[in-house]
This record gives structure tokens, C-alpha cells and sequence, in this order.
């Protein structure tokens, strides 16, 4: 019977079986062995250069492409900028940088557009409605009306950015730079970023003498630096409290109070006008400062962040960021450091 | 996998797989029309063995069925965190509340590098740390040497002469010995506030040090990590299997328990701790064999928060052979399952924890219990079929394959898939079948150390410094080679490097600090 033919035969079948169970289970792996041999994708995750993309502000890649091509001679060297034809839209696209020595007293012609990034040794002052793919500026820098920066913008001293401008990556000035209404923004960053033409209204000095120390019960249960609150809390006007506070739901400065110390808020915090924090301010949700409002560290927003009219943000000498997923910044606002938005930006009216 | 088990243990053996119809009779299988074996008839499945003796061992089965479906329930919750996980990832809002912050008056911070014999690695985060883009005032790198036997104190002290304002020596020659213990000694001569702790063969980049720093302004933040990347990934199958999993744990489900403000955990290097929130919390635990998953629970029980960022990447080395690998990972099983039966209880009755944080810091620490816990399901699964008891069947079966289809907690293959897609890689993504066999070595050890964890001891075991072995080349060597170098420039020309000019003192003394321990 072993040896009958059925069995013979269901034997068989199960080799077969099994050998096609084997096959099946083993294909995945054949793709494996190739690549273990090949080696095509075993480089290590490449983590080093982000540093000069993300920290610093001034282009370090497009500044040390320079360096290499001074002196020669190739296709890469900046081409200087001939004002007599200069790139309008559907022209081909160049293949170096653009070299502005000599600019002139007059803004450049409306509609340009420049395809590869802009030296400009001298001041430059753009004409509206142009686009750049980006600016380098040794001297002043002028944005007209209604201009679009595609990848960054630096300039060396000052930096004017005209009304109706988006601004894509980053834009940074080491002196000055004004962001006039209606722009838009990612990362901006200045010793002294000014937004819209309003002077910054000055700031209201309230000496500690003439407020009123809060005291507030620290619900941690173990004594540390901070004072942990459970519950909404408002600091009533005129009044200071003194520590680093974490709230697990919303903070509300009323009109001059203040803090002195870090502040976290897992809900929204709004500042009335003259409200002020000596210390970084951090929300998981938004962040409101009103009018004449100050803050002299961070503030970080994971949601909107809303900077009102007058409000000041860092300190010149003490450099700070305020930044948030979407930010609106109104005009007359003073922010010493950078602004980021990680979304969005604009300047309202 | 069970279901081949289930199969093939059917296909081999000689009497036919029972099938039980609709009806409740038992019929013989007719595989697509094979001829039935002639001398099989209508066979009744053979009754439960137990009901050939006495009803009353009946419970042993049933207990085994219940464990069973409890095993196959917890992968079941794994499964599905660690689903969770991954979309967040791919389809979910991101959170990096602290990437933006690159201005501020920057802190005071200390940057400790725990050390037992790494004359190979050392000089190489010496000079990384010397590099980095944070004020040179505010910055000290105290690199702790524990009993080093090699050449490690040698060249610590080479850098010491040279950079004496920044670079301030902990040598410690005596009391317990161990990570944790030699960090516990060196935090108490820690001036700064914030103290930054890196493994010796760590590269950190010029940003990482303000990067860190960062997420230590918010005062709810009691400590921070970043992602460690293998940077010895093409070496073998090991390191690329290695490095594959790594990019799971941290891109994958690190951020993602950022983003749903879970519990990131706080890894012991390339982080950092607040000191005040370290001290409200009791302090370094030195009898810990993971320091940092202890620390973790100890802080978020605290009220404390850990943030973590993908951003805040650094190079590391992971182990090269298979024993290194076993060890470092047995270590981990033991640390975490010591952390789970200590903190567990702590975490669920926490009152600065909100439900859901609680539930995963519970899961968090009982992750290396999965994997006694798989094993003990398959044993199951398998005696209760040969001893004649469908346990699985209808929904129960199908949540058992698709769970153990996942591998259970390890949930490999579709973290990793997405982490490496996340990364931007293509190619290393077909290894992914080859990390079946890293689960397989990390599944029986873990499983083993996890179990040895639970058992009481009548004596404590001595703790030693558990570290991994390193494998950089020649570190030794080329530092020596760089060291003639240097010398020689020095006296062939004045100092170019500004950095270098910032950072000496001719008049501040050499004065390495010892421990008094």
C-alpha cells in the first residue's frame, strides 16, 4: 500500500507543495541579497549639513561658492549685469550668478526676472513686480513693490522690504531691515527687524515698585524652580509675579501686569496692552501680545502667533525669536532677532 | 507564521486535518481534487486527550486559552500603537515646537561625556564639541573619566592643557562604579543649570549643542533628546540591519509620541537634563542599569516633560558583531523591565499625567515583556493544537494572524518601511525582509533578560560600566599622529584659528578636578 501509486503521487504533490511554499517565502528575499551585495543604498544618513541651511542666516553655501570661483575663470563666475539688457520674463534661464557693480540712481525696470541669484557689490534698489531667485547685497538692499524672492535674500547692512513682497526662505539683514504691510514671510531675521513705516511706539516704563506682587499656590507638590498651575489663570492688572509659571490650560496678562520669569501655557496666552514677560514665553496652542506689549526672550507659538501693533519682542544687544506655524505681525511691531513662520507669515494692515 | 505552523503540521502528519463543518462532522480533506487516501473513511476529530482520563484536568486548557487570547489581545494593543505611530508620521501634524528658535541669550550649559576606556573615540567629540556654534563663555565640556585603563585620561588631559577655560576634566578613581554612578559624581561639581550628556564615540554637529539647548527654555521641559544615527551603517549586515531599526525607533516612533504629547523617552546621550527638575526627582539612580529610562519615568511622574526632535541628530556607532549586539540589547530588556516594575504603578497614579500619557508610559516600559510574552504564545498556540483544542477560530483567529504578522510589539516591518521612507532612502528599504532575523536574536534575548528581571534575587549583582565595544579604527593611533602635528605648528607659526585664540587662557592654571568620592 505504501508503495501504491496514489501515495507515490500524494507524496510528490507535497514536495511540491512545500517547495513552492519555500520558493514564495523566500522571494522577499532575493531583493535583499541583492541589494546586501550591491551596496547601492548603505551610506550613512547624511546629517552635517544642516547647519548652514537652518542656523545661520547668511547664504554660507552661496559665500563659499564665490570664494571658489574668484580668480577664475569658468561658467560659474558671476556674469556682470548688463542694465542695457536685462533678463525679462521667457528669457532663458542663465547659468551663473548675476553681478550688479554699478546700479545707478534709478530703481531697476519693473517685471524682471532673474533666474539665478543676484551680487549686488553695490546698493540695489529693485523696481515692482520683479522675481529673484535670490539677493545677495554687500551694501543696501530695496525691495520695490510686489516683488517675489524664491530661496533667500541676505543683505550685509540694511534691508528695505517694499509693500506686496513674498518672501520665501529666508531674508536677513545684520543691520536693519523694515517689512512693509501686505508681505510675506518665512524666516526673517535683523538686529532690528521694523515692521510697516509707524515708528514703534515707545515703550511705557512701569517700574516694580508700582506693581503688585501676586502670589500664587505651586500645585507641583514638590518644591522646584517652578510654580505648576492647574486651572486658567489671569494675572490681574498691575500686578507681577515672580517665578518661571506652567499652566495646563490658558494665561491672560490684563493691561501692565507682568512676569518675571519663563512662562508655559498648554492652552492659548494673550497679553493685554502694556503687559510684559521678562523671560520666554511658550504656548501649544496661540500666543497674542497686545498693544505696547513686551517680551525679552522667546516666544514660541505651536499654533498662531499674533503680534500687535507696538508690541517688542528681544532687546537690541539680546537677540531673540518669535515664531509660530502661522504668523501675523501688524505694522509698528519691533522684533530684535527672528521671525519664523513655519507655514506662513504676513504683515497685516 | 502560525497558520503555516498550523499547515504544515497538518500536511505531515498522518491522520487528516480535522475540519469541522458547519454541521459539526468531521470530513477528510480533498485538497483540489488529489485522490483521498483509500483507507480514510468519515473519521471523527479525535476527542480532547484529557477526556480519556478525567474531566477534572480540563483547566489547564482552559487556563492555556485564556493566557492565549490575553497574549494575542496585548500584540493586538501593540499592533495598533505602533500603527498609530506610523501614520502620525506619514499623514499627521508634525510637532517641532523649538526648531525655529535660533536666537536667544543662549544659557549656561555643561556637556558631560561619560567615559571608561575610549582612547579610540574620544578626541574625535573633543574636537566635534570644540567646533560647534555656541558662545564660548557659556559653553564647559566636562568629559568624565571612570577608571579608565588605557590611554582615555591622557589625551582628556591633552585637551584639558590646551583649552583650559572650556574643557574641565572629571577624573574619578574610586565609589561605585557605573554610568550612572560616575555621572551622579560629576553632576555635583555641575555650575550651569542645564547639563548636556554624550556618549564618547557620539560626532555632534556645529547646531546641535543650540539645538539641544533649546527645548530646556521651556520650563516644563525637564529634559531632552535627539536622534542618534548609525554612522558605521555599511559596515555589515549587522550595522544596516541595525541602522534600519534605529531609523524606526527614532523617526518613526520617538516623533511620534512627540507629536501626540505622549512620552518621548529620554535616551541617556544626545541629551540633556534640567539639574533642578533632575533633583526634584530624586537624582541620578545609580543602581539603574538603564539611567535613562529610569530617569524618564521618574520626570514625566514629575509633572516633567521630554521633548524630543528629529532635527536634533548625531552620529553614533552601533555595535558591528552579534555578541556586542545581544549584550547591549540584553542590558536594555533588563533596564527597561526593572524601570516597568518600579515605575509602572507610579505612572498610573500620577496626577500630572493625563489618561493616555498614562497608558503609554505603561506600554513604553512593558515593550521587552512582549517578547517572553511572544514566545510563550506560540508554545501555546502550538500544544493546544496538538492536544486537539481549536482555540483559534472566527475573529480571535483572525486577530492572531494579523497581530503576529506584525511580530507583535516590534511592529518591524512597517515602522521601519516608513522610517526609511521618511529618510529618503529606496534601496536599503529591501533589507527590510533581512530584519526578520535581528527580531529572531533580539526576540530570544530580550525574552531570556526580561524573564531574569522578574525573577527575585537573593543578592544584589555587582554593577559594572556597561558599555558598548567600540569599533572605530586606529582612533588612538591618529590622535597620536595629530598630536606631533599640532605640536610642530605650534612652533612653526602663530595661531591662525580664532576659534583656538577665543578659547585659550594663558593665565587660567590647569586644575583637573578629582573626585573625592
Amino acid at each position: 500500500m505504501i508503495f501504491s501509486h496514489a501515495a507515490y503521487h500524494n507524496q510528490e504533490m507535497l514536495l511540491v507543495l512545500l517547495s513552492i511554499t519555500a520558493l514564495w517565502l523566500l522571494l522577499p528575499f532575493f531583493p535583499a541579497f541583492i541589494e546586501l551585495r550591491s551596496r547601492r543604498d548603505a551610506e550613512p544618513l547624511p546629517i552635517a549639513d544642516r547647519y548652514e541651511e537652518e542656523m545661520q542666516h547668511a547664504p554660507a553655501q552661496f559665500i563659499a561658492a564665490l570664494a571658489m570661483t574668484a580668480g577664475q575663470d569658468n561658467a560659474t563666475r558671476p556674469v556682470p549685469l548688463d542694465l542695457a539688457n536685462l533678463p525679462r520674463p521667457g528669457d532663458p534661464s542663465a547659468k551663473a550668478p548675476y553681478l550688479l557693480e554699478e546700479s545707478g540712481a534709478e530703481p531697476l525696470p519693473a517685471g524682471l526676472l532673474f533666474t539665478k541669484e543676484v551680487l549686488a557689490k553695490t546698493a540695489l534698489h529693485t523696481g515692482p513686480n520683479s522675481a529673484f531667485e535670490a539677493i545677495y547685497g554687500e551694501n543696501d538692499l530695496h525691495l520695490g513693490e510686489g516683488n517675489t524672492v524664491a530661496l533667500w535674500l541676505h543683505g550685509e547692512a540694511n534691508v528695505w522690504i517694499s509693500a506686496g513682497t513674498h518672501l520665501h526662505g529666508s531674508a536677513s539683514a545684520l543691520q536693519e531691515m523694515v517689512v512693509e504691510k501686505g508681505c510675506t514671510f518665512e524666516r526673517l531675521h535683523a538686529a532690528n527687524l521694523l515692521f510697516g513705516v509707524e515708528p514703534a511706539l515707545k515703550e511705557r516704563p512701569l517700574g516694580p515698585e508700582t506693581l503688585i506682587p501676586l502670589a500664587l499656590e505651586n500645585e507641583a507638590g514638590v518644591p522646584d524652580h517652578r510654580l505648576l498651575i492647574c486651572r486658567d489663570l489671569t494675572i490681574p492688572a498691575g500686578h507681577v509675579v515672580e517665578g518661571n509659571l506652567v499652566i495646563t490650560e490658558s494665561l491672560h496678562l490684563e493691561r501692565d501686569a507682568r512676569i518675571i520669569g519663563d512662562v508655559k501655557a498648554h492652552r492659548s496666552i494673550v497679553l493685554e496692552e502694556g503687559a510684559r514677560v521678562e523671560g520666554h514665553v511658550f504656548s501649544e496652542k496661540d500666543v497674542r501680545l497686545g498693544a505696547e506689549t513686551q517680551v525679552t526672550g522667546v516666544v514660541v507659538a505651536e499654533r498662531r502667533l499674533t503680534l500687535s501693533r507696538g508690541c517688542r519682542v528681544g532687546a537690541l544687544g539680546r537677540a531673540s525669536t518669535a515664531c509660530g506655524r502661522y504668523v501675523d505681525v501688524a505694522a509698528g511691531v519691533q522684533v530684535h532677532g527672528t521671525v519664523w513662520a513655519l507655514e506662513r507669515g504676513r504683515v497685516t494692515q | 507564521m502560525l497558520t503555516m505552523l498550523v499547515c504544515c503540521a497538518a500536511a505531515v502528519s498522518e491522520a487528516p486535518a480535522p475540519v469541522t463543518s458547519a454541521v459539526g462532522s468531521s470530513v477528510a480533506l480533498e485538497p483540489y481534487g488529489l485522490a483521498t487516501r483509500p483507507w480514510v473513511t468519515e473519521v471523527e476529530a479525535p476527542p480532547p486527550f484529557w477526556t480519556r482520563f478525567d474531566s477534572r484536568f480540563a483547566w489547564p486548557v482552559d487556563v492555556m486559552v485564556g493566557v492565549l487570547y490575553g497574549i494575542i489581545f496585548m500584540i493586538c494593543v501593540y499592533t495598533v500603537r505602533h500603527y498609530w505611530f506610523t501614520f502620525n508620521r506619514l499623514f499627521g501634524r508634525q510637532r517641532n515646537p523649538y526648531i525655529a528658535v535660533d536666537e536667544t541669550d543662549w544659557p549656561e550649559v555643561t556637556v558631560l561625556i561619560p567615559c571608561h576606556n575610549e582612547e579610540a573615540v574620544i578626541s574625535t567629540i573633543l574636537d566635534a564639541l570644540l567646533r560647534v556654534d555656541y558662545p564660548a563663555s557659556r559653553l564647559r565640556i566636562t568629559p568624565v573619566n571612570d577608571r579608565s585603563t588605557d590611554a582615555t585620561r591622557e589625551i582628556i588631559d591633552h585637551y584639558a592643557v590646551r583649552f583650559p577655560t572650556q574643557i574641565l576634566p572629571f577624573h574619578r578613581s574610586d565609589g561605585p562604579p557605573g554610568k550612572a554612578a560616575a555621572l551622579k559624581d560629576a553632576f555635583t561639581l555641575v555650575e550651569s543649570d542645564l547639563a548636556l550628556i554624550f556618549d564618547a564615540d557620539y560626532v555632534p554637529g556645529r547646531d546641535l549643542i543650540k539645538r539641544l539647548v533649546a527645548p530646556l527654555l521651556d520650563p516644563e521641559v525637564g529634559a531632552v533628546m535627539g536622534r542618534v544615527v548609525p554612522l558605521n551603517t555599511p559596515r555589515n549586515l549587522l550595522t544596516r540591519l541595525l541602522d534600519m531599526e534605529r531609523a524606526g525607533g527614532y523617526q518613526v516612533d520617538q516623533q511620534a509620541r512627540m507629536n501626540l504629547d505622549l512620552i518621548p523617552q529620554y535616551g541617556g546621550t544626545v541629551g540633556g537634563v534640567r539639574l533642578s527638575a533632575l533633583n526634584s526627582v530624586g537624582g541620578w539612580r545609580p543602581s539603574s542599569l538603564t539611567e535613562d529610562t529610569d530617569l524618564t519615568c521618574r520626570l514625566v511622574a514629575g509633572g516633567w516633560k521630554v521633548a524630543y526632535s528629529n532635527r536634533y541628530e548625531c552620529y553614533e556607532e552601533v555595535p558591528e558583531t552579534w555578541p556586542v549586539r545581544i549584550r547591549q540589547i540584553k542590558r536594555w530588556a533588563r533596564g527597561h523591565t526593572d524601570a516597568a516594575l518600579r515605575y509602572v504603578p507610579l505612572l498610573l497614579i500620577s496626577r500630572h499625567l493625563r489618561w493616555r500619557e498614562r497608558l503609554d508610559g505603561t506600554l513604553l516600559m512593558g515593550i521587552y515583556l512582549m517578547s517572553p510574552l511572544l514566545i510563550i504564545g506560540w508554545l501555546i498556540a502550538i500544544a493546544l493544537f496538538y492536544l486537539g483544542e481549536h482555540a483559534l477560530h472566527g475573529l480571535v483567529a483572525i486577530l492572531a494572524v494579523a497581530s503576529y504578522n506584525t511580530l507583535g510589539n516590534f511592529a518591524a516591518f512597517f515602522e521601519i518601511a516608513a522610517a526609511v521612507r521618511l529618510d529618503g532612502h529606496r534601496h536599503r528599504i529591501r533589507l527590510l525582509p533581512l530584519v526578520l532575523v535581528g527580531f529572531l536574536v533580539s526576540l530570544f534575548s530580550t525574552g531570556r533578560a526580561a524573564v531574569s528581571q522578574l525573577r527575585p534575587r537573593k543578592r544584589r549583582r555587582d554593577i559594572v560600566w556597561h558599555k558598548t565595544e567600540r569599533f572605530r579604527e586606529n582612533g588612538l593611533e591618529a590622535w597620536r599622529n595629530g598630536q606631533i602635528e599640532e605640536t610642530t605648528n605650534e612652533r612653526d607659526d602663530e595661531s591662525t584659528n580664532r576659534g583656538a585664540d577665543e578659547r585659550m587662557s594663558t593665565s587660567a592654571p590647569f586644575s583637573p578636578r578629582q573626585s573625592t568620592a
